[in-house]
Formats: structure tokens, sequence, C-alpha cells
């Protein structure tokens, strides 16, 4: 009884502590945060996809002298307890396990020993980190079987030695590990037994407590321990209630290059993604401030009839703590929302401004993602009153600047060189003929294999021959398109365009097949028809080139579009159009087409879908269904799922007969062209798409820089590039809304940034301008600062600058005021004259390429910033004092337990 | 046991002795101590999926991602209601969303799977099948095709195939319609779009359906997920909403059915169908809440499809604004425990569920949907009810609801088909529905509601009046913008959250976590505000640590000796505690 009651003190006493220690770097790291400016706010994501963190944590695998931070200190000796084995340490593990993980592992292997940074380690939200691992012996280029992977995971903590969570534990618990699913890239293929949860021979098991798992098959893998105690059910088909295959954030297996090298993207699960992980202190949910990342190396051979979880191969983990930022959820369901609708490019930042603003403001945004122009439409009609838009709606209303940003074509790229590497040493003859100048250089080539390529250089004539079919791989592939004598003779992909190597001379050698999927032929494209959409044809049409390009002119190499995507008109190549036109009639006319295809030119931007795909393309394959091209480049939901698709090297084509005597759900007889959802391993992605640069953000995808015709300009997106675009918007087609101007690659403008408006009708009642007029409000301000707090403005957007913010509070006066016209004096008008006042919001200005970015205009925006500001710097303070109370009532507590004691014994 | 009270004791000394370096203490106690918060959930935190339904897919990605804002995730794969079906009766889904039941008139009889534990169906949203084509007439996009429901049955019956087919240009005089070839877009993938469709055709054209039938090989008496098109060489299968849009979109000369969303999302025209009363209509969110005011509801409770619609008389309504194809889909959801389905996740089907059905129907309008009317909501949240799990909160906001429509005194569910004080059958958009050009005072007498008299092309409309997505040819006669009843948004005018009884004071913060008092945040400006006051809170705090446990401590000592003079032996006082003993 009395040592409950010591119990009950101490963990008080410690509760207080947490909560205080919590506190306390927020009071006294105010000032000096402040003063360190954007480090870990997210506002330097750019176009190599990487992010800086002042949180980045690096650990060694081999670390004799116990140089890694505290907390992530895994000791390869006896010191290392291993749990579920009966009390057994590192010793006890098998000298050849032993040995082959140091020879591979080790600080002596010859590389230095495996060696892993993680890019950000604290304030953690749903979101991607970089892992950079490097240091691993063993790694083999493409084509050569490496002998090491490596697996990653996310687990929440350690238990007790009765199995309950617990809080104080120094490592985490194999049990407590979210992995066993088979990450998503394992989808549709085999499911290996070192990615599972069962324990087949580890001698370190019988006699544990995990005997009852030892080598067992069936539901009689290891149970995933969710933090509330829970206990799943067998992950092995779909008994586990915590996650799943399509759920899980694991990644089943990372291939090293062969310098010894990987880098892979990881994303980190909230208690709100994993509520078995439950990481991220949330009210009222059973969660915690912190969790672990834990990489587990493998070497082929070695336990493979084990997951990960056994525990000698347990006892090689890196392990890195992860803190995680409290958890602000929106506003509950039953109350009734704000509503807009309207541009994909704003759906990231409406998902934090939605939780910030109830926090706030008890506000309940509803954000509805529609594409601009039907959502003007809706808006027009009466069907929404308030419309996210880059274009005017036809009526009147009240436009306040929301946000900036742009559609990007994100990529996921691993460099592969086109002579592969082989067991038999090149010769330099053959070194000659894969185009390099000697052995070293190819070997040195051979050695990037591998590597992600993060400085990926297109033009907008590029572009269009990503998007109209014009390599050779996007037109016909294995399942029986027919091909006709003008789709061979151009290049298979963007990897052996001319066009392509001179913008990217570092890529000279890259192969046209990085994957077993084609995939650098075409961009992984949205079916949702958007604002963002027409501007990537506006900035091709403006391009002399790109424009005649789709005009059916050829390139300097000599490539002309693909026959049926031309617009036919030949402008830009007047002279030889009596000779394109001929050829390209001859080879429309040679090539087996559908019934349906009705033969007319396209125009651009296209009228229809936000990118053109004319059917002109059908396979019969036999007795089967035909094959068409909307089978084999399908359209996806949105630019969002595009860019996710790209994070996880999905293609999607329905490249898969599925017949109806195999399974009778693939009606009607014989069957029907489905999509294997394979996914690209990771050292052999090759995928792009058109997605919003907040979505590339978010995964940490790199993504493409936009180059002048020339070449002699390129500029990539980021916050800095937006900014100087944004100075160069003009007057749009209504009073207070902006659209791009003239492009400037010179000047580091990003020729693809768009303003987004939130346009709210001007004959709504006065509660509801009033409403909008206090969300916006928060938006242009709170929702301005670049951070990853719920309210904050995400990564993948540039604050607005001050002719914008300006616009913005004028417009919002309006709205709240019910004022007729937003449009005449001040408003619009004033800051509307961007183009002079230009200069003055972007100070570092033109000189500086992608790199400067320092644009955070801080001092605008005075008043309403700092009432804000107070808000939200409102909860930090008080977790010390909270906690050193209940530090207090524990303390107060000795005293009298001890009298209790002496009491009852006496 | 020996270890715990040591720790205690360093952690209770800490902030005494370390004053001065509190920061390094601080940095490495909020590493080491991961605080562990539990308590009663207030919303689910368990994560669900499903799939199914891509009629219904725009729908519910607008829910999903309304609920992620608000803390619960839900996953939804839109990979047609067969898939769901399949998918939710083997476990491998924790619900399905789809147009037709497991079992009747109506199932598919090509579903090879049914659940082995309970289930129920929750309506979800309503919506009218779209006929979207692509049709250039003299060179341009043509937007006005009336068609006909004998027409409609021809071509996807195979047998009108040619643009220029005298059914064709009965509805459409004076238009140069094109002697092109017809190309039929269906779904290659079993859908609910597409069983809804062919029941349409086997109760209003059984003859056209045999002759389709006949051609294909399909069960004439029975529709069909899965769309019959072998051996018609003008038809063409695609895969998904997204696949027969994008097909649609880019291929002149084609027509396809799906869910309106899907034209409205690409900017496409739909074909007005002619209903019964002769009139030529789109599938409006109003045009749809007319039709359905006709759907029989399965209302024996103790059927596996209570709540599964009969559409039979919706077909043939003589209402002029009525809009024939329309119909609802339903969630399908667990009625008890199975396999992974545990009350955890129940609770959060439930709160999805209830959301979807009030709020998430607010926005159904703007989506090409059409919200459901308050008797299928109310019967929908007893089917909510039942599934195992479902939390407080959630019943509360249930029993809320059911209250209000009683008492009629509060929306409080926020649905836009339902006024306070109304029949909970009365669909507020069927008063405000405007009638079609051409239908005159007498034509709309017998059914306007209440004597209001909504005209099409209203301006001031709260619903979307003729939304034809091209401009709307008969929206064009801009008359009485200030329709009475028809103004505003229904259910957005209240200055009073009728929920929660708030009057929308934004400044106001209910009940945030914890230290979220904002009226506190309107004095931030000043000097003294509530951050000093934490200061000199912990100087308190600090002062009293340091002091009051050893104060207490030698007053209970006191109290002790002069209580029990004997100290025993070998316990606890040995050890000097805290450091006022010095």
């Amino acid at each position: 009884m009395s040592t409950t009651l010591v119990r009950i003190r101490v963990v008080t006493a410690l509760v207080g502590l947490a909560i205080a220690a919590a506190g306390l770097p927020a009071w006294i790291g105010t000032s000096s945060a402040a003063a360190a400016g954007a480090a870990g706010d997210g506002s330097d994501w750019s176009s190599t996809g990487l992010s800086k963190s002042s949180s980045a944590v690096t650990v060694r695998w081999d670390d004799p002298d116990d140089k890694n931070p505290g907390a992530d200190r895994v000791p390869r000796d006896g010191r290392q307890l291993l749990p579920h084995t009966g009390g057994q340490n590192y010793d006890a593990i098998s000298g050849s396990v032993v040995s082959q993980y140091f020879d591979y592992f080790g600080k002596d292997n010859g590389l230095g020993g495996l060696k892993m940074t993680v890019s950000q380690t604290r304030d953690l939200v749903n979101q991607s980190v970089n892992l950079d691992i490097s240091g691993v012996k063993g790694g083999a280029p493409f084509g050569i079987p490496s002998p090491v992977s490596l697996q990653v995971f996310q687990c929440w903590g350690g238990l007790t030695d009765s199995g309950k969570p617990d809080p104080g534990a120094a490592d985490p618990d194999p049990a407590t590990c979210q992995v066993g699913a088979g990450d998503p890239a394992s989808h549709g293929q085999a499911f290996a037994l070192s990615n599972s949860r069962y324990i087949n021979s580890d001698p370190l098991v019988p006699g544990g407590d995990w005997d009852k798992y030892f080598n067992k098959g069936g539901k009689n893998d290891v149970p995933f321990t969710a933090l509330t105690g829970t206990k799943s059910g067998s992950t092995n088909g779909s008994d586990n209630q915590f996650f799943n295959p399509a759920t899980t954030n694991e990644v089943s297996s990372i291939q090293v290059s062969a310098n010894g090298t990987a880098t892979r993207q990881f994303e980190v699960q909230t208690s709100l993604e994993s509520a078995g992980l439950g990481c991220g202190l949330r009210r009222g949910v059973t969660s915690t401030r912190s969790c672990w990342l834990v990489v587990v190396p493998r070497v082929s051979g070695v336990l493979d009839q084990n997951g990960p979880i056994a525990p000698s191969l347990w006892a090689q983990r890196l392990q890195v703590k992860l803190g995680f930022r409290d958890i602000v959820a929106g506003c509950p369901g039953g109350q009734s929302r704000t509503l807009t609708v309207g541009s994909e490019l704003l759906s990231i930042a409406a998902a934090s401004w939605t939780p910030g603003l109830c926090a706030a403001k008890n506000i309940a945004l509803g954000y509805t993602q529609l594409g601009d122009p039907v959502a003007r439409t809706e808006f027009q009609n009466g069907a929404a009153d308030a419309v996210l838009t880059t274009q005017p709606a036809d009526k009147p209303a009240y436009y306040v600047p929301a946000g900036l940003s742009a559609p990007v074509i994100a990529y996921a790229l691993s460099y592969q060189p086109n002579c592969a590497a082989q067991v038999e040493p090149y010769t330099e003859e053959q070194a000659h003929t894969c185009g390099y100048a000697s052995v070293a250089d190819l070997d040195a080539d051979i050695l990037r294999s591998g590597t992600l390529v993060r400085n990926l250089k297109l033009d907008a004539r590029l572009v269009a021959k990503l998007l109209t079919q014009s390599y050779a791989f996007s037109i016909f592939d294995q399942e029986g398109f027919r091909r006709s004598g003008w789709m061979v003779h151009r290049p298979v992909s963007i990897a052996k365009d001319p066009e392509f190597l001179r913008l990217n001379p570092d890529l000279a050698h890259i192969s046209p097949t990085t994957s077993s999927v084609n995939s650098l032929d075409h961009l992984v494209l949205a079916a949702l028809r958007s604002d963002a959409a027409s501007a990537v044809w506006d900035w091709i049409l403006k391009d002399p080139d790109g424009r005649a390009f789709l005009n059916g002119c050829p390139d300097p190499d000599g490539l002309v579009i693909n026959p049926f995507y031309s617009t036919r008109t030949y402008q830009g190549c007047e002279d030889q159009r009596a000779a394109l036109a001929a050829q390209a009639d001859a080879d429309r006319h040679d090539t087996p087409k559908p019934a349906s295809y009705a033969d007319l030119p396209v125009t651009y931007p296209p009228d229809g879908s936000p990118f053109p795909l004319p059917g002109w393309q059908e396979a019969d394959v036999q007795d089967n269904p035909p094959y068409t091209v909307f089978d084999f480049l399908p359209r996806v939901d949105s630019m969002p799922v595009a860019g996710r698709d790209v994070a996880i090297g999905y293609v999607p084509r329905s490249t898969n007969l599925c017949l109806t005597v195999l399974d009778v759900s693939c009606q009607p007889a014989p069957g029907k062209w489905t999509d294997p959802k394979s996914r690209q391993s990771g050292d052999r992605l090759g995928v792009m798409a058109i997605t919003t640069a907040a979505t590339a953000a978010r995964f940490q995808l790199p993504t493409a820089q936009l180059c002048s015709s020339d070449g002699s300009h390129c500029v990539g997106a980021d916050a800095g590039s937006l900014t100087r675009a944004a100075a160069r918007f003009v007057d749009g087609d209504a009073p207070g809304v902006e659209k791009p101007g003239s492009t400037d690659y010179a000047a580091g403008a990003y020729p693809l940034a768009q303003p987004v408006y939130v346009g709210v009708s001007k004959t709504l009642p006065q509660a509801e301008r009033e409403a909008y007029a206090d969300a916006l409000n928060y938006v242009v301000t709170t929702g301005q600062k670049p951070g990853f707090a719920p309210g904050s403005l995400p990564p993948g957007y540039a604050p607005l600058p001050k002719s914008m913010l300006a616009q913005a509070k004028a417009a919002i006066a309006a709205l709240r005021a019910g004022s007729g016209q937003t449009s005449t004096p001040g408003s619009s008008d004033g800051p509307g004259g961007t183009q002079t006042d230009a200069p003055a919001d972007a100070p570092s200005a033109p000189a500086g390429g992608p790199t400067a970015a320092p644009v955070t205009d801080g001092p605008q925006a005075a008043p309403q910033f700092v009432t804000l500001a107070a808000g939200t710097e409102h909860w930090p303070k008080w977790p010390l004092p909270l906690g050193l109370g209940i530090a207090l009532i524990a303390g107060l507590a000795g005293p009298l337990i001890r009298f209790r004691n002496a009491f009852q014994i006496g | 046991m020996t270890r715990r009270p040591t720790l205690g004791r360093l952690s209770l000394r800490r902030p005494t002795l370390r004053r001065s370096t509190a920061a390094t203490v601080a940095a490495t106690l909020i590493i080491s101590a991961g605080a562990l918060f539990a308590a009663a959930a207030a919303v689910p935190t368990a994560r669900i999926s499903g799939n199914g339904s891509s009629w219904a897919g725009n729908a519910m990605s607008d829910w999903v991602s309304a609920v992620k804002a608000q803390g619960v995730t839900v996953d939804f794969t839109p990979d047609g209601s067969s898939s769901g079906r399949k998918n939710f009766a083997q476990g491998l889904a924790d619900f399905a969303v789809s147009e037709i039941p497991y079992t009747g008139d109506t199932a598919d009889p090509q579903d090879s799977a049914r659940p082995n534990f309970k289930y129920g169906l929750v309506p979800a949203v309503a919506g009218g099948t779209s006929f979207m084509y692509n049709l250039p007439v003299g060179g341009k996009r043509f937007t006005k095709l009336n068609l006909s429901q004998a027409a409609l049955a021809k071509i996807f019956s195979g047998q009108v195939t040619k643009w220029n087919d005298p059914v064709i240009a009965a509805t459409n005089p004076g238009v140069a319609l094109p002697a092109q070839r017809i190309t039929v877009v269906v779904r290659s993938d079993g859908s609910g779009a597409t069983a809804q469709f062919t029941l349409w055709m086997l109760r209003q054209f059984p003859g056209d359906y045999a002759k389709l039938c006949a051609k294909t090989g399909c069960n004439k008496s029975h529709a069909t997920s899965y769309y019959p098109y072998q051996g018609l060489s003008n038809f063409t299968a695609q895969s998904g909403s997204n696949g027969v849009t994008t097909y649609t979109s880019n291929t002149p000369y084609t027509i396809n059915y799906d869910e309106y969303s899907y034209a409205l999302g690409v900017g496409f025209p739909v074909a007005k169908i002619k209903n019964a009363a002769g009139f030529y209509t789109v599938p409006t969110d109003s045009a749809v809440a007319v039709a359905l005011s006709q759907a029989k509801i399965n209302m024996d409770k103790t059927s596996l499809n209570y709540l599964s619609q009969d559409l039979s008389k919706v077909y043939a309504y003589k209402d002029p604004r009525t809009y024939p194809i329309s119909a609802y889909s339903y969630l399908i959801v667990p009625k008890q425990t199975h396999g992974s389905f545990n009350t955890g996740k129940g609770a959060t089907l439930g709160y999805f569920s209830t959301f979807s059905l009030c709020e998430g129907q607010r926005t159904m309008g703007a989506l090409g949907y059409s919200p459901l009317p308050m008797n299928l909501v109310l019967a929908a949240m007893d089917q909510v009810l039942a599934i195992p799990g479902v939390d407080a909160a959630t019943k509360k906001q249930i029993n809320n609801t059911k209250a209000g429509v009683k008492s009629g005194t509060s929306n409080p569910c926020n649905n836009p088909t339902f006024k306070p004080g109304d029949s909970p059958s009365h669909n507020i958009l069927t008063d405000t529905a405007p009638f079609p050009a051409g239908c005159d005072d007498a034509c709309a007498a017998p059914w306007a509601h209440k004597g209001i008299v909504v005209r099409g092309g209203g301006a001031g409309g709260g619903n979307t009046p003729g939304a034809n997505p091209t401009g709307g040819a008969s929206g064009s006669d801009p008359n009485n913008p200030g329709v009475p009843g028809g103004g505003g948004t229904p259910g957005a005018n209240q200055g009073c959250d009728p929920n929660t009884g708030v009057c929308s004071d934004p400044a106001q913060a209910a009940g945030g976590p914890l230290p979220q008092n904002t009226s506190a945040v309107i004095d931030g400006q000043s000097t003294w505000g509530s951050v000093q006051w934490a200061l000199i809170l912990c100087a308190v705090f600090v002062f009293l640590l340091v002091l009051a446990p050893p104060l207490l401590a030698r007053s209970l000592d006191s109290r002790r000796r002069s209580a029990a003079p004997a100290a025993p032996a070998g316990s606890i006082p040995t050890q000097p505690h805290g450091p006022g003993q010095a």
C-alpha cells in the first residue's frame, strides 16, 4: 500500500518535471529561436527536395567511444541487453553473425563504417524526413546483387518486464515497432519472411517470453503492442487492427549503392496516421511526445527466415529518438463550417490552417478540393459562397490573396549509367563504346549508380514532349501496340533526347530505362482541370520553341511531336510546312487506329481534359479486350495524388490482363485490364509528375528546374523564386486579381508561380462575411508564417509579399464592412501596380540564383501579427509552472508518505 | 522497486540544485522523459479504410479530407462498388460504398462473396447519373444536346449508332448533327453506376435491355454491375470514373454515363434528359432531390436491405423539374466486430458516418451531388448507432439531431435540406428547385410547394438553377433574381450555431485544449500579461519546492514523535530526505 503511494508520488513528480521541462525550452528558447530564424521552419524548401533543420542527428553503427547522442546509443557489446531473450545480451549472439555485421558495417570496413544522418528529429509532424546513409560495405551498382540492405521503421518505445508501456524506458522494444506488414512497395510482389514479424530460427528466442512464437507459421507471428498496451492480431492476413500494407510507413529494403551510400525519404507518422504508435501528444488520446526511428541492417544469408524484430537482428539496429510536435486537431465534426471550395494548390496549406484556426479562433474552416474552373462555376451559380481560385470568377466578389505557390514537375530518379556494372571489368574499348574517355571514368560513373538525382533541368519544349507522347516508350510497350516507322526512330525516353542531355551534362550517360517500369518518357498527370494545369500550358505557349514544337515544328535535332498531338499549324516553321504536313499526314495514315478515333488537330491549352490524350491507339490482344492509350497512360485524381505516386515510386499503368476465368471479379468475360500496382524499388526510381510545390515539399521530392529556351538560366521552385515571380505579377481580369506576368529566368523568377485568391461572394449576409473575414485575417497573418505547426505556412509556399498582403488587408476590410467595391480606389489599384513596386518586394532581388531565399518579409503586417503571435506563444508558457506545481505536490507528498509509513508500521 | 524511488528523488532534487544549468537539464529531460497521456478519447483514433463506388468517390474524398482536418484518419479507394462489396465481405476493408445491396432483386448475381457478419446500409449521398458527351457540331463542341429516355436506351443498347439518327434528331431540331458513329463509353470495372443504369433500362425499356442481352450474352431479367458490351463494335470499356471521363473528354463523338460530378470536373456538357413530364433536365442537386422524393425506401428494420432504394417510381415521376436517373449511394457498415474490425474502428466509422450525414452534406451540391433529406438522415443515424463502439460524443450528436428535429426548434445536423419546424420528410430543395424553361405557371402550379415558383436561371437562388456546366442553354433568361425563399444558402445563415447554441463570436473559444482561454490573448500586447503571471507562479513554486517539503517533513516528524516515539528500525528515515536537511 505504501509502495503504491511512493510510486504514485514518483510518477507524479516525473510527469510534473517532464511537463516543466517540455515547457522550459519554449521559454528560454523564444528569443534565441527567433534570432536563429528560419532554421527548421521548412521555409528553405527548394528544388533539391532537401530541407535543413537544426535537429538533424547523425548516428554510427559502430560506436565504441559512445559518441552517438545518448538516447541513440546501441552498444555492440555485452552492455546491450536483448529483450525477449530471457535476459541475454549482445555477447550471446552467434559469433558468425556478429563478425559478418562488423565486417559490413563496422568502422574498420574500409569505408568508415555505417553512418546515418536523419534530417530532422524534433518538432515532427506527419512529414518525410531524409535518411542519408553511408559507409556500408557490400553495396553494389544496378545489375549486381548486393549482400546488404536496410530495413527502416518506426517504434513508439519501451515495455516494462510485465509488458506494459514504460515511458521512462531508455530503448525501444521490438514489440512496439510498426513493421511486418510489408510496405506498399511490396504490393504485387512476393512477401519475404525477412519483412515479417516471424521468428523462425533465431537461437536467442527459445527460453525467452517469445518462445511461443518460435518457428511457428500461420497467425503465430509476434503481435504488435500498441501504446495503449493492446496487442494486435496477426500481421499475416487482415487481423492486425493497427496497421496493414496500405497504412504502414515501414521500408522493407533500402539498397546500398556501390560507393556504400543510400538516401531515402521516410514518412514519419503521428497518432493521426497510426493510433497504434501514438506519436505526438494529443489531448484525450493515449499518445507520447517521443518515438523512435529504427534501422535494421540486413545481410543476406544471416537469419533470412526472421523479421527484423528477431533479437539477434534487432541487436544490430540503429536507433534515433524522434520528438513530435503536439497535435492540434481541427474543430470536431459537429461544428458548422465556414466553407471554401477550389484550388488544389492550397490543399496542403488548408490542412494546416484548419486546425490552427480552430484552436485560435474556434472557426471550423471547410475546404473542398475542386478544379478551379468547376469551383468558379459553383461559386457563380451560388452553390458555394467562397472560392479558392487563381483566375477570377464571373461574379462580384471580394478577392483576398491567400497563397503563393506553383505547380512543379516533381521526380524521383535514381541515377543508373547506361553501361551497368558487370562482374568482368570493362575494357578501354568497351568504355569508349559506352561513351567514356576511359575505364576510370566509367568506373567512377558506376559508383554514382543508385544515387538520387536532385538537379534535373527541363525547358518548355522538353515538357511539351513529355506531355504529348513524343518519346518512343510512351507510345508502345510490350503490350502489343502496333509499331509504325515514325514511332521507333525517336528517342525512347527523355534520357536519350540530345536536348535533355545538353541541358543536363552530368546525366550524359544516364540509362534510358532506370526502372523495369519505363517512365522517363511521360509525366503522371491529374484528371482534374485546374488553373495550375493551364499555367503549365501558358508557360509552354509563351516559349517560342515550346509553341513551335506543339505546332508541328522539329527541334534542332529533328524530333517532331507525335503527329496525333500536333496543332498542325506549323507556325514557327512555315517554310517547312508542306514537307512536315505531308510527313505527319502520312504517319497518321500509316498508324492503325481504333474506329472511335476522329482525325482532328489538337488545340492548346486543351479545352477538354487538363492534358490531352487523343484516343488514337488501341491494341487488339487476340480475343481479349482491346488495350488502349487510356489503359497505358491513365490519369490520376488530382495533383496531390500524382505527387504521392512519385514519392512511392508508383507509375499508374493498366498493364495486367485479369482474366475472368482466373478471377471472377474481372467481368465481363474474357477479362479486363487492371493496374498491377507495382512500385519501383528504391534504387531504381524513375518517375515524374506534375504536382503542387507543397506536395513535393511534403514528400521531400526534388523538382525540375525550368530553363529558358537557350538553356542559359534555370530556376527551381522555392520561396525566393516564387516571391520574385510575384513581383512580376500584372493586373488580371478582375479588379484586385493579379496574374503571372512575363517570364524572367535571369532574375530567378519561377515561371509557374501562381497567386491563389479566396473569392467571397458580395451578397452574403453580414454574419457570414464576418466569419470569412476572421478566417482570412488569420490566413494572411499567422497563416503566412512558415513552419510545421498547425496554422502556419507549410513548406511549398512563399509567404505573401508586401504588396499582396496590403491587398489582402484592404480586401478583408472591405469584406468585413460590406463595402460595395473592393475594386475602386485603394485596395487593388494601389498595390496592383506591382511592376513598379516589384523591387521593394525582393530586396535581395535578381542577382542571386535560386539559393538566395531569405525572403520572409517580417516587418509589415505589424499590428495584427503581434496580437496573434501573443496568442500562439500562449501554449508553451504554462507547462513549466504546471509541471513545477505537480512536482511540488509530489514533493509535499514525500514527508506525508513517510509520516504515514511510520504510522502504519508503528 | 528499489530503482524507482531513487529516480523520484533525483527528479525532485533537480530544479533546486541546478537552477543555473536549467537549460541543460531541461534538454536532457525532454529527451529522456517521453510524457504519456491517457484519457477517455475525445475523437476516435483508430484508422479505418474502405473502398468501393467511384460514383460516390468525389463525395467520399471530400469527407475524408474534412475529417482528417479534425484529427480522424479514414482511407478510401474508389475502385468500384463490386470491389468494395467484395473486400468488405472478405474482411479486407472496414466499410464499403455501394449503390446496390448484396441481396434482393437489385443485387448483382455476380457478387461472389457475402459478409458472414451482421452489416447494414447507411445512405450516404444522392446523385444523378449523367450522360457526358463530346460532340463537335460545325467545328465547335456542341453543348445543348437533348435526349429522350427512349433514345438513351437505344444508344446504350447498341441500336442507335449514328449521331444523326432520327431518334436523336427528333429532340434536337435545327441542329446539324454529324453523320458520325457514336462511340459509347462504358465502365469496365464492376460499378454501382452501371448497376443503377442497367436497372433503369431493365425497368423502363425491357425490350431494349433484352436486345442488348441478346447481343452480349447478359441475363435479360437482371441488371448487372458489369456493362455488357462484348461484340458491340461501337462500344468501348474504360476503367473507373476517371477512365471513362478522360476517354470521353479526349475523344470526339463519344457519350458515357457516370455521376454528374465527373462531367463537372472536366467542364464537359451532359445531355439533358427528357423526363416523364416532357421537360429536359440535368442532375443538379435540386432536380435529383425532386426525383428522389419518389424513391421507395425499404423500411423493414429486420431486412438485410433496410433503407435500400427502389427507384421504380422515380423514373416515371411527372414533376417537371425531376431528373429521372437519380439514386442514392450507401455506406455498408459492420454491425458487429469481426476480424480486425473492433470497437475502436467502430468509433471512427461512427464518427465519419455521422459527419458525412450532417455537416458533410453541405458541400454535396457544389460537388455535383444532392444532399440527403432529413428523414433519411435520421434513419441512417439509427443504423450508425448499430455500429459497435460508437462513442459518446457521436451518440450525443445523433440524439441532439433527433431531438432538434422532433421539437422543431433547430437543425443541429446543419443539413441543407431541412428547416427547423418542418417535417423531416420535406426536402426544402424541392421547394426551391427551379422549374424548367417552358413550364408556365399552370404547368408548375401542381408541383410548387407553398406557392413558391422558382424560375429556371434565377440568379439569386441558393442552389444551382439550370447548372448546365457550359453556361446553360435554358438558364439564359435571367428573371426575378430575388425570389423569396430562393435566396441564401440553406442552413448557412444562422448567426448562431444551432449545434452548440453559441452565437458566432469568433473570439470565443469553446473548451479548447488546456490553456487556450483566448480572452487573455486580446490583452497580449499589454506589458503585464499571462506570461508574467506564469513567471511569478514559477518563482513561487520553485520557492515552495525548496522549502515546503522539508518544513512539512519537520512538522510531521515532530507530530510523529509525539504520536509514535519509537522510530522503526531500518526503514526509510535512514535516508536524509531532501536538501532541506542541511
